[in-house]
């Protein structure tokens, strides 16, 4: 977040906001103006393209197939949306503390728990972001078997609910981090681990597999999507698989809000370089 | 096949000329285990509700299979399976595609009740199949004799719904929008600095 001019009237003088908005839209201009997201949004766009085409060109693909093109659309669209999510928020505190611009957003009025909101509601455009720019690519594969609108609706309910989910764990891991490479490596490897899952050929049977992949927020929720748009099942039918993600953002979104003031600080001493 | 059968005759022609049976030929048949069968002297006749179904590709329709058992003794355990054949060599079958739930556990018929089986198919490809049923007996004791159903034609007509020229427009446009509006961005931010 850029600070440099102090507090000024960007975070300070605008008190008739609430504080976290004004830490979100900063965060956000930030992301956007700055050239980061939009970079970020170039490269999904390329791999949703040679996904797509790749997808047409094939004359082989049958109607189940298609289904399954769509699935792995709004997959890719998810995992993709909430990984540079999860990215933008490891980013978020730890590197802000490197480039040396917290200490100035410390010194405003603003809250700390308002700081961590609006960092979170911030990365977050990130994933509505990738959404939007997925949408005319599930349209694409999606309208000739009637996919394209559960497509973008299952996708927009799971990867908002993972993305929040994960953005606060990625807060919470960046605000705690003693570097921004520690941050960035915790996160993704966390990332990796909740993903592996769902490329496993087979799943333990019985409750220990079954346990596995409920509790897993990532692999419960690319079942769903699974459930929904390769399947067939009605969106309202497996929602209960949705309950580890709906978890995750509550008790991660919790303990950020909870915890913001203890772990959203500089450390003391001087930082040899 | 041919020149075993016409040994297998003239072995029982010389036989009878002989007074006794020789191997494996004219020997007085067994009773028939209590066996699934698909004719009229079989313990299981399949029958289903259609001949004939036209569907576009994508389309779900279901077949509707009666199970009935003709003996006067209860059959065993029985397995029903669908099976979908492609009557033209272009098409390749994945019959798991078509229907998910492919083989059916049936309970012991009474003598001369029937049951029904109901199988959900969606065609998945284009061009000309042919489905049927066959019914097993489920433990090896019952013997090894099978029913199957008549043919049910399936003609499935193509929906071309997805072409890489279709695609053109997103495939190119989305990433040359964003990436026109990621140099601008930049280009402005330079200027800025």
């Amino acid at each position: 977040m850029r600070t440099d001019a102090g507090p000024g009237p960007d975070l300070a003088g605008r008190r008739g906001e609430a504080s976290w908005r004004v830490v979100a839209g900063q965060e956000a201009r930030d992301l956007w103006f700055g050239g980061r997201g939009l970079v970020l949004l170039f490269g999904f766009s390329v791999l949703m393209s040679v996904l797509t085409y790749l997808t047409a060109a094939s004359q082989e693909l049958n109607f189940l197939e298609q289904r399954e093109a769509v699935g792995l659309a709004a997959q890719v669209a998810v995992a993709v949306g909430v990984l540079v999510t999860l990215v933008v928020s490891a980013d978020a505190v730890s590197g802000e503390r490197e480039r040396g611009t917290l200490e100035n957003l410390l010194l405003t009025s603003v809250p700390r728990r308002s700081i961590a909101v609006g960092k979170l509601v911030a990365a977050l455009t990130l994933w509505v972001g990738t959404f939007l720019v997925s949408a005319p690519y599930l349209w694409v594969l999606g309208r000739g078997v009637s996919l394209w609108v559960p497509a973008l609706l299952a996708s927009l309910l799971v990867g908002t609910v993972l993305a929040a989910g994960l953005a606060a764990v990625g807060l919470l891991i960046s605000s705690v981090s003693s570097s921004n490479k520690v941050s960035l490596t915790a996160s993704l490897l966390l990332l990796l681990a909740l993903f592996t899952p769902t490329q496993l050929p087979t799943m333990p049977h019985g409750w220990f597999g079954s346990a596995l992949g409920h509790l897993n927020p990532v692999a419960a929720g690319i079942d769903y999507l699974d459930a929904v748009l390769v399947a067939g099942q009605s969106w309202t039918t497996g929602l209960s698989a949705l309950l580890s993600p709906v978890a995750l953002a509550l008790v991660s979104g919790g303990i950020l809000v909870g915890a913001a003031p203890r772990v959203i600080r500089l450390p003391g001493g001087v930082r040899r370089a | 096949m041919s020149s075993r059968w016409a040994f297998g005759a003239a072995a029982a022609v010389l036989a009878a000329l002989l007074g006794h049976a020789p191997a494996g030929a004219a020997r007085p048949a067994p009773p028939a285990p209590p066996a699934a069968g698909g004719g009229p002297d079989r313990a299981v006749t399949v029958t289903s509700d259609r001949s004939r179904a036209s569907v576009v590709v994508g389309d779900r329709f279901t077949v509707r299979t009666r199970l009935v058992n003709r003996r006067a003794a209860t059959t065993g355990r029985l397995i029903a399976h669908l099976t979908v054949v492609s009557l033209t060599a272009d098409a390749d079958v994945d019959p798991e595609d078509w229907s998910p739930r492919r083989t059916v556990e049936v309970p012991a018929l009474a003598p001369r009740a029937g049951t029904e089986v109901v199988w959900e198919i969606q065609a998945v490809n284009a061009g000309r199949f042919a489905l049927h049923v066959v019914v097993l007996p489920g433990t090896a004791t019952d013997g090894g004799a099978v029913a199957a159903s008549p043919l049910v034609h399936v003609d499935v007509s193509g929906r071309r719904t997805l072409n890489a020229g279709g695609t053109l427009p997103v495939v190119l446009g989305v990433p040359l929008l964003l990436g026109a509006m990621a140099v601008a961005t930049q280009v402005s931010l330079g200027r800025g600095a």
